[in-house]
């Protein structure tokens, strides 16, 4: 007992006083931008957090000025403080009703935390308290982690990143003896903390969300709708679905298909905003509506088979537990999606194939098909999540025999509803059948008549709208041939309607490319799609795009981070990159020669006395004058050719040069320059012809006192 | 500690290892796994991201070191040729960059060196012996100051340390021959000598011995010193056993008896038994002696150099 004690007290013993302002400052800085990473995120209001972060910062002066003298009684003062931080903390929460979602936490968990840090700001006084104190933001950064969903988070990151790495630095600086932290050594550490978190972030496995335990859903200022089951939209999603118009505006999200009625003649003009974002198991259409009525030019949801509504309302509350519509099946893995909307969209529930359950912040939903609508407006910020059933049959499956059961048939009047036609087509059944001839299974049919439009078709929205009348799948297959994914989707439905089978069309997105840092699909508007659904016996609405071969495997994070590396690389404009580095590779190359070039010309000399020397072997004391090894070089290379000087003629005129009072012409330096490189060759010439042995060990070749006070060459 | 043939006055360095990396490794570890499975079941990217980015300090602060220590260059510069056993020796290092730097043989305080540049390190051998080299502990924690690496290096010293003996309390009986032991031996200075030299004057001084010719010169006082008749060298026989702690022992006390004798004045003919034999020889100041005794070793025991660690013997 004794022995734990006493563990305890020498745990708690203050450490030395650390004197590194800079570790003091970075360990600061990462807590008030994890504080600000808290307010950016909802976690904190601004008050709050300005007043914490001044108090902070004072308590971290406080702490350095008496970190010599710690005061005893204070730690007492801040250990009830904290605690009381933790008790203020359970009281709310069991105030609260317990913890029903993420949100009810993340609040009062940010606000403990930044007590904490406050109060501990006020007895920092050695190494070890710092690095509490940095270990601590990064808890703070985790809580306002847990509600970043978009890359903007980044710079709170990377700021935060920053902070603590000065102040490991900092702290490493400390430690070694008070040594100042190198810049070259901060960007090398950087690096490496770089590539292993890339590399960490590789091999991990992306987050689940099925495993979620709380499904977060929030309503971000929406308002219930006027209409029950009506649609709405525009920029704060609460403005009223309009008529497309021939530039594509619906005033829901630009895309016709959250229009009620899908009108193939016209395109919309979508943009590369990022609409929402969607956390989920594996990437899938994430569905909008289903439309079972086909006009000749638009698809409507139709009239609701005998015996039903058209919109059915779930009135349970949040989680909603969606009935099953005819023809659906539950089959499958379970699949959870959260949806956090990005812009104002339609008041459509977006979801992965067969939807179960709905976690959703209102009274009522509507359900129509695989159509669900919120009786709210969505707006910016709005959060719902999905569990849905995602059957994924294989070929096989697909194209065996009709089980007996459940779902074998489908009941007449949807029968009726997804094989209706406004005409009979007989120019497109009689296609269809050819395409299809010998075709025995459903699966085959379609995927003869996908590839039947894959090669004789080609996709565009550059084409102009249809004229009213004109029938969109007549004038795609016979006229033009060209079109895009609504017409193209809606041609292979009305061909496989032709041919008895039942199909309908889908909108909604496909997935949007994959954040491997938020674990998030992030769908653009660009993103939305039309697509066709045909019913399997046994496995209910299946979908298949003709349009294009949208990539269904989930991608992992290295394949990702690898994916958007080598897209960054492409956009690069690779020849003027080449050219600039090129270019400073050159000046480098000049620089360093200007920077090894002898500054005087006693100094060139003295340069090509000592590389002859070294040719040669000669070896002179550490002390040694240029003018003694000079002689020890004439010595080896004997006397001078006619016209050339010996080694002691040119370090006396140097020694002269710079220490007596001789003046030396420009002209007689560069002679006497000349004459040292000649000098030079000629060592060269008489090292390559006479091996000598290694020169002895001992003192290292003499570097002579190099003359001052020359001319420059 | 004894002198070292030629051929082990070389450098030698082991392979970095982490120095009490265990809890820092579990730590890590334990918040990483702690970490990554909220961020993988709450599945929020961000949080496993900053879990990520936490990963990348821990590991480039755990494993980095390592690198550090591995590239960290320390030689000696300089190092004194004497110094008394239990007494600190300075040796000034080169060092490549900031590390610590812990004497293992001979032991000593550990040296933060802050930066590249020249350092002193401090030794403090515990027992006589000539030293031509020194293993140091060798660690950085760079960049983070996370986790110790740590390597030993044997470096070759600026030249051989002898490590006098601690000085002992004199022992003429035991040492000296009995012959020369007693006041009869007592060499004193001789006042009727020749002139050996000038000296300033200090209390106590005949008066008779001012030189004032020196004193003009000087300006102060200045007295003759005179060479007294030569006296026969009083013998010091230094026989260390061969048990290593009573040879220590022996050696102390060997000394103490030739800082008596050169006390009273009478040279000191020193026999030890080295490397190379029994050798005999005067010794005029204790510092001479202390070189000698270090040296010394039982004619028992064979001469062994210990081999440095990982070196093939």
């Amino acid at each position: 007992m004794s022995r734990a004690i006493n563990a305890i007290v020498r745990a708690n013993r203050a450490g030395p006083p650390e004197n590194s302002i800079v570790l003091r400052v970075a360990a600061v800085g990462a807590v008030v931008v994890s504080i600000a990473a808290c307010v950016a995120e909802g976690e904190l209001n601004r008050p709050v957090a300005i007043a914490s972060s001044v108090a902070l910062i004072a308590g971290s002066v406080f702490s350095y000025r008496r970190r010599a003298n710690p005061m005893s009684w204070l730690k007492l003062v801040l250990a009830v403080a904290a605690l009381g931080g933790f008790f203020w903390f359970f009281l709310h929460i069991s105030r609260h009703g317990g913890v029903t979602s993420i949100a009810d936490v993340l609040g009062p968990l940010a606000l403990l935390f930044t007590w904490i840090q406050l109060t501990h700001s006020f007895d920092t006084p050695s190494r070890r308290d710092l690095g509490f104190t940095l270990a601590g933001s990064a808890t703070l950064m985790a809580v306002a982690a847990a509600q970043a969903v978009d890359t903007s988070f980044a710079f709170y990151v990377l700021v935060w990143g920053c902070c603590c790495l000065a102040g490991l630095m900092a702290m490493w600086g400390s430690m070694a003896g008070g040594s100042p932290v190198r810049v070259q050594t901060g960007v090398i550490a950087l690096l490496g903390v770089v590539v292993a978190s890339a590399v960490v972030v590789a091999v991990l496995p992306a987050p689940h969300a099925s495993t979620t335990v709380i499904f977060p859903s929030d309503l971000a200022g929406d308002v219930p709708i006027a209409t029950p089951n009506g649609l709405v939209g525009g920029a704060n999603g609460q403005e009223p679905v309009h008529a497309a118009t021939a530039d594509g505006a619906t005033r829901v999200g630009g895309f016709l298909g959250f229009a009620g009625p899908l009108n193939t003649a016209v395109r919309g003009t979508l943009s590369n905003q990022v609409v929402l974002r969607v956390r989920a198991d594996k990437p899938t259409f994430w569905i909008a509506e289903t439309f079972n009525h086909w006009t000749g030019q638009s698809w409507v949801p139709g009239p609701a088979p005998p015996g039903t509504v058209q919109w059915q309302a779930v009135k349970s509350g949040s989680p909603f537990y969606l009935p099953l519509s005819a023809g659906n099946v539950v089959r499958g893995s379970p699949d959870v999606q959260t949806f956090y909307l990005a812009a104002g969209g339609p008041n459509l529930v977006f979801h992965a194939a067969t939807a179960t359950t709905v976690w959703f912040p209102a009274q009522r939903l509507y359900v129509r098909d695989d159509t669900i609508l919120a009786s709210t407006s969505l707006g910016p910020g709005s959060v719902y999540t999905v569990a849905s059933a995602v059957a994924n049959p294989t070929k096989a499956e697909l194209e065996a025999p009709a089980p007996r059961g459940v779902n074998s048939t489908l009941p007449a009047g949807v029968l009726a509803q997804s094989t209706q036609l406004p005409h009979p087509y007989p120019d497109v059944a009689r296609l269809a059948r050819s395409i299809t001839a010998g075709k025995t299974t459903t699966y085959a049919k379609v995927l003869a008549l996908e590839a039947w439009i894959g090669a004789h078709t080609r996709y565009t929205t550059d084409i102009p709208p249809l004229l009213p009348g004109q029938d969109t799948v007549h004038q795609f297959l016979f006229v033009s041939r060209r079109g895009y994914c609504e017409q193209i989707s809606t041609s292979l439905a009305v061909m496989l309607r032709t041919l008895g089978i039942p199909a309908r069309e889908a909108t909604g997105y496909v997935p949007g490319p994959y954040n491997p840092i938020t674990d998030l699909y992030d769908v653009e508007a660009s993103d939305a799609h039309a697509w066709v659904q045909v019913w399997f016996p046994g496995w209910g609405w299946q979908s298949f795009d003709p349009t294009a071969q949208v990539p269904l495997a989930n991608p992992s994070p290295a394949d990702a981070l690898a994916h958007d590396a080598l897209g960054a690389l492409g956009q690069l404009p690779l020849i003027p990159i080449g050219v600039v580095v090129l270019a400073a590779g050159a000046l480098t190359v000049v620089l360093r020669r200007r920077r090894a070039r002898p500054a005087t010309w006693t100094q060139a000399i003295s340069f090509e006395l000592l590389e002859a020397a070294r040719r040669v072997g000669v070896v002179a004391p550490d002390d040694a004058t240029l003018s003694q090894l000079a002689e020890r070089l004439d010595t080896v290379l004997g006397p001078a050719p006619p016209g050339e000087l010996s080694a002691t003629a040119l370090a006396t005129a140097a020694e002269e040069a710079a220490y007596g009072t001789v003046e030396v012409t420009d002209s007689n330096r560069s002679e006497l320059i000349i004459a040292a490189r000649r000098l030079r060759r000629r060592a060269r010439r008489t090292a390559k012809h006479d091996v000598r042995p290694d020169p002895p060990p001992g003192p290292r070749p003499m570097t002579p006192r190099q003359p001052a006070g020359a001319g420059r060459p | 500690m004894r002198a070292a043939p030629a051929g082990h006055r070389r450098r030698f360095e082991s392979f970095p290892l982490p120095h009490r990396a265990l809890g820092p490794v579990l730590a890590a570890a334990a918040t990483f796994a702690a970490w990554t499975a909220v961020a993988h079941n709450s599945g929020s990217g961000w949080v496993q991201t900053l879990g990520a980015i936490l990963a990348g300090f821990f590991l480039v602060g755990l494993v980095v070191p390592g690198f550090a220590t591995r590239r960290a260059r320390v030689a000696v510069a300089w190092s004194p040729a004497d110094v008394t056993a239990g007494q600190p020796a300075i040796i000034e290092l080169t060092t490549s960059g900031s590390l610590r730097v812990g004497p293992v043989s001979p032991a000593g305080p550990v040296l933060l060196t802050g930066a590249a540049g020249r350092r002193e390190l401090r030794i403090v051998p515990d027992h006589r012996g000539v030293l031509d080299r020194v293993v140091l502990d060798v660690s950085s924690a760079a960049p983070f100051g996370l986790v110790w690496w740590t390597k030993h290096v044997t470096l070759p010293l600026a030249q051989p340390l002898y490590v006098a003996p601690r000085m002992g309390l004199g022992d003429p009986e035991a040492f000296v021959e009995a012959s020369q032991v007693g006041d009869g031996q007592r060499r004193v200075r001789d006042e009727s000598g020749e002139t050996s030299g000038v000296r300033p004057y200090l209390p106590g001084d005949n008066r008779r011995s001012v030189h004032w010719p020196a004193t003009a010169h000087a300006g102060e006082l200045m007295v003759r010193e005179l060479e007294g008749p030569r006296a026969k060298p009083v013998t010091v026989r230094a026989e260390l056993p061969s048990d290593e702690a009573a040879a220590e022992r022996v050696a102390e006390r060997a000394l103490g008896t030739v800082a008596q004798v050169l006390h009273t004045g009478a040279p000191v003919l020193l026999l030890t038994n080295e490397a190379a034999g029994e050798r005999s020889g005067l010794v005029a100041t204790t510092g001479q002696a202390g070189r000698r005794l270090a040296q010394a070793q039982s004619p028992l025991s064979a001469f062994q150099v210990p081999p440095p660690p990982g070196e093939a013997q």
